[in-house]
């Protein structure tokens, strides 16, 4: 039979198609060759991150605008890849030895960024020693790169690699946004009260007010995201003073082991008054949510924000340009610190130990891959951007605090700065394993949504706690033991490098190497066995604390005073 | 036409570590967690030279660091051979420190067998004391009577560590580390003042090299020299100079807050003892 014009097009359209997307993909690198090497530059870098907010991307244009300005051979090309797909997406691209030169590190599991600073990025710690050469002029000339950040670069050391592997190029902080109108409107007031009785009240009295529709107002926006920087912020630290009588190790923190052998042994329990009064702050806070907070994502909290229905939400800085560009030209956005409990407060003043304490510490960071042809180009792109001008620039643009010292705000982000002394969360219940994490986390929610009080959230938790705890607890000092063979494996390859290297090298590799099998074998395990010590042999319930005065440590001070006097010393 | 047009678009990139030595690329492949290509490299430098105790050595420590795959008889096999043939070699004191942490560090649910530990540490003291292995041995070995008992020997660990300390030059290899040791010692054995000289001792007794940035976070250490002179030996002067240089040297730490709160109390404490510290005063 005769073949028809039909049949012979449908045999050929595999190789019809294939050859069509080869043409067009061949057009597509011919035509974007030029964009990547146009006249007169030389290099080009490519950057990607993951921060699709507002502002971002626009500051990377300008700075690479600038930087192209001084250096007319470099243009820098940003890839802005959305966070769901970001972890994936870099996970092939450095696979595939074809990463971007500069990469925002970052959206894959801790173990895994770990394989990937060890593989594919490049240490950067001879160089945070080093001036930045772009804060020539300034105060920060001449002064060692890392310690021009107000965090001393502590956000790009890795411990784990021992070496500074990322630079750092923003802080983020967390705080109250509030619809100013709106909140004038229904309280009558022009600011919201910083103390927390306050702050409760006027939430009670918006929860009053009906919109034109007749619906009621919500105080506070939240969902299950939001709720922890609530708790964080306002409740869960009035148990600070926990330290007090569970700080075993004196490490100036309580860690999920110290509190239970301090429930275990009898010293604490869960009807702890401090304990109390932060459920007590909680349950005033979450009847300022709306009804269901818990099942509703981060997005949704924020659009009953953006369409006025709510009048607080609690957010971060890396909301607040977003957050400003959807009020813009309908309402006001103003921004707050949290409020406090205060020590005079009736009920829960006598567990006030403080205000906040946040620790500063950069993000937004970038390392750079191995791969990068022009490593040189890229760090000093990475200088550019962490220098004192370049920063407060960058950051200016985004709507974010700059990560160097002595750097200029945006008005707005003032109220961000963070709080550098203060008490932190003593009550970390929830950290010692996996069975005491799930009931905790179910008793949390049904708690957040008023359908069992704290009392019941310690009848049915305490004793659960107390029983499988004992597992969890000895499951933990395994996990001590399982974790020893990371350090052998990390050292055995230092060691390895120590003995091949000659000269200077040599001599500081063995003594970084004595360091490290100093802190990381011999010594780890000195705090952690008096404690299992104390827990093995029964602490007396009755005993002091960590941090108490027993009759003969105060009989010690005297003598010592006593001696000090004697030699003419001065008595304080 | 496409397979050519693919292979012209490929990555050319040179791989950074093409042009190193079998031993080189061996060990960097160990370190980069590839343990099959660190094992291969190891084999192929073996069969290039089969008596190099390096070879031999870095075969033992890839099979008995390894995960998964991990094959610790095979491990023992090659660090013995090491320390047989070889025994003058650096490697087989390395070797006898792996053997001993061997011992150290079985799965997670078998007891840890303290006395051999003890002796295997010895072996490697033993077989040659000057050698650097030996002395992380040493440190290794007291660290594991310390902490590997509810009621450790604390008063052989000092005897033992005050005997290494005395031998060596403050500032050589280990000696801050012992003395460390020795602070966990003294606070055992109820000495709150001698813990306290050995943690300062600790401090001092720290390695440096000249040109060398020295980097050490030392909010740690005042925060534990600080805290021990004030709540065991009620050395209030000593506690207010290690709170303070953690507030000078490092104002965003965390424990700055507590330090401040602890100088008050001192402050407070001092004020309330102070008439009855007078001489002629009330005991």
């Amino acid at each position: 039979m005769k073949p028809t014009f039909l049949s012979v097009v449908k045999g050929y359209v595999a190789p019809v198609v294939v050859a069509l997307t080869f043409a067009w993909s061949a057009l597509s690198i011919y035509t974007h060759r030029p964009d990547k090497a146009p006249p007169g530059v030389d290099i080009t870098l490519r950057i990607c991150h993951w921060q699709l907010e507002t502002g971002v991307r626009d500051a990377f244009n300008e700075m690479a605008a600038d930087y192209q300005k001084l250096h007319p051979n470099v243009r820098i090309v940003q890839e802005a890849i959305p966070e769901s797909t970001y972890g994936q997406w870099i996970t092939t691209q450095l696979m595939g030895g074809v990463g971007p030169d500069l990469v925002e590190v970052g959206k894959v599991p801790y173990n895994v960024l770990l394989g990937y600073y060890n593989r594919y990025m490049m240490p950067l710690s001879t160089y945070t020693a080093q001036p930045n050469p772009y804060n020539a002029g300034t105060e920060f000339e001449g002064v060692p790169w890392r310690k021009t950040y107000k965090d001393a670069m502590r956000g790009g050391y890795v411990e784990e690699v021992q070496e500074y592997m990322a630079i750092p190029l923003s802080q983020f902080g967390i705080r109250i946004f509030y619809n100013r109108g709106l909140f004038k409107q229904l309280t009558g007031m022009d600011t919201p009260p910083q103390d927390f009785r306050g702050f409760i009240a006027v939430c009670e009295k918006i929860k009053t007010r009906r919109d034109p529709e007749g619906r009621f107002y919500t105080p506070i926006t939240a969902s299950k995201y939001h709720i922890g920087y609530w708790d964080a912020y306002i409740s869960d630290i009035l148990t600070f003073n926990t330290i007090h009588r569970a700080d075993f190790n004196r490490d100036g923190a309580v860690g999920s082991d110290e509190l239970f052998v301090a429930c275990k042994t009898g010293r604490l329990d869960m009807g702890y008054e401090p304990f109390r009064a932060r459920f007590g702050v909680l349950r005033l806070l979450c009847d300022q949510f709306q009804p269901g907070f818990t099942g509703l994502s981060r997005d949704e909290a924020v659009f009953l924000f953006a369409q006025q229905k709510a009048v607080f939400i609690a957010t971060g800085t890396w909301d607040a340009s977003s957050l400003m560009e959807q009020a813009r030209g309908t309402f006001d956005v103003g921004v707050m610190n949290f409020p406090a409990v205060e020590p005079d407060d009736p009920e829960f003043g006598f567990a006030y130990a403080g205000p906040r304490y946040e620790r500063p510490e950069g993000a937004f960071k970038f390392g750079i891959t191995r791969t990068c042809e022009h490593p040189e180009v890229a760090l000093d792109f990475l200088r550019f951007l962490a220098s004192k001008q370049g920063n407060e620039k960058m950051n200016q643009v985004i709507g974010w605090i700059p990560a160097i010292r002595d750097t200029e705000l945006r008005p707005m982000l003032r109220a961000f700065e963070p709080n550098l002394e203060g008490v932190f969360s003593c009550d970390p219940f929830q950290n010692l394993g996996g069975e005491t994490f799930i009931r905790w986390e179910q008793l949390m929610a049904l708690f957040h949504v008023g359908q069992i009080t704290y009392d019941q959230l310690r009848k049915q938790y305490e004793p659960f706690y107390l029983t499988k705890g004992v597992n969890e607890l000895a499951e933990n000092q395994r996990n001590r033991r399982r974790g020893v063979f990371r350090d052998d494996q990390f050292l055995a390859g230092f060691r390895a490098r120590a003995m091949a290297a000659t000269g200077d090298e040599r001599e500081q590799l063995w003594l970084k190497y004595r360091q490290l099998a100093s802190s990381r074998l011999v010594t780890r395990d000195l705090a952690n066995s008096r404690l299992m010590a104390l827990y093995n042999k029964g602490l007396n319930p009755d005993s002091p604390g960590p941090y108490e005065m027993t009759p003969e440590l105060l009989e010690r001070v005297r003598q010592h005073l006593k001696q000090k006097l004697e030699r003419g010393g001065p008595a304080r | 036409m496409l397979a050519v047009w693919l292979v012209a678009c490929g990555d050319r990139t040179e791989h950074p570590t093409q042009k190193l030595v079998p031993l080189e690329q061996a060990w960097r492949d160990y370190r980069l967690g590839e343990y099959r290509l660190a094992q291969r490299g190891f084999e192929s430098a073996l069969a290039q030279n089969p008596h190099d105790p390096a070879a031999l050595y870095g075969l033992g420590i890839t099979w008995q660091l390894r995960r998964p795959g991990e094959d610790l008889r095979k491990a023992s096999e090659y660090f013995e051979r090491v320390v047989t043939d070889h025994p003058d070699s650096d490697e087989a004191s390395w070797s006898l420190l792996a053997l001993a942490r061997i011992l150290h560090t079985p799965p997670a649910d078998r007891p840890i067998d303290h006395d051999a530990v003890y002796l295997a540490y010895q072996r490697v003291i033993d077989h040659n004391p000057d050698h650097p292995a030996a002395d992380e041995a040493l440190m290794l070995q007291q660290a594991d009577l310390l902490t590997g008992s509810d009621n450790p020997p604390a008063q052989q660990v000092a005897d033992r560590l005050n005997q290494f300390v005395s031998q060596r030059p403050p500032n050589s290899r280990f000696v801050s580390t012992a003395h460390t040791l020795l602070t966990q010692a003294c606070r055992l054995l109820g000495q709150p003042d001698e813990a306290l000289k050995h943690a300062l001792a600790s401090m001092n007794a720290q390695e440096s090299l000249p040109g060398m940035v020295d980097d050490t976070d030392r909010s740690w250490t005042y925060w534990n020299i600080a805290t021990l002179a004030q709540y065991e030996a009620g050395n209030f002067d000593t506690a207010r100079e290690y709170y303070q240089k953690l507030i000078d040297e490092y104002p965003t730490d965390q424990k700055v807050f507590l330090a401040k709160q602890n100088l008050l109390t001192m402050a407070r404490v001092e004020r309330e003892l102070s008439s009855d510290a007078r001489p002629g005063g009330a005991p």
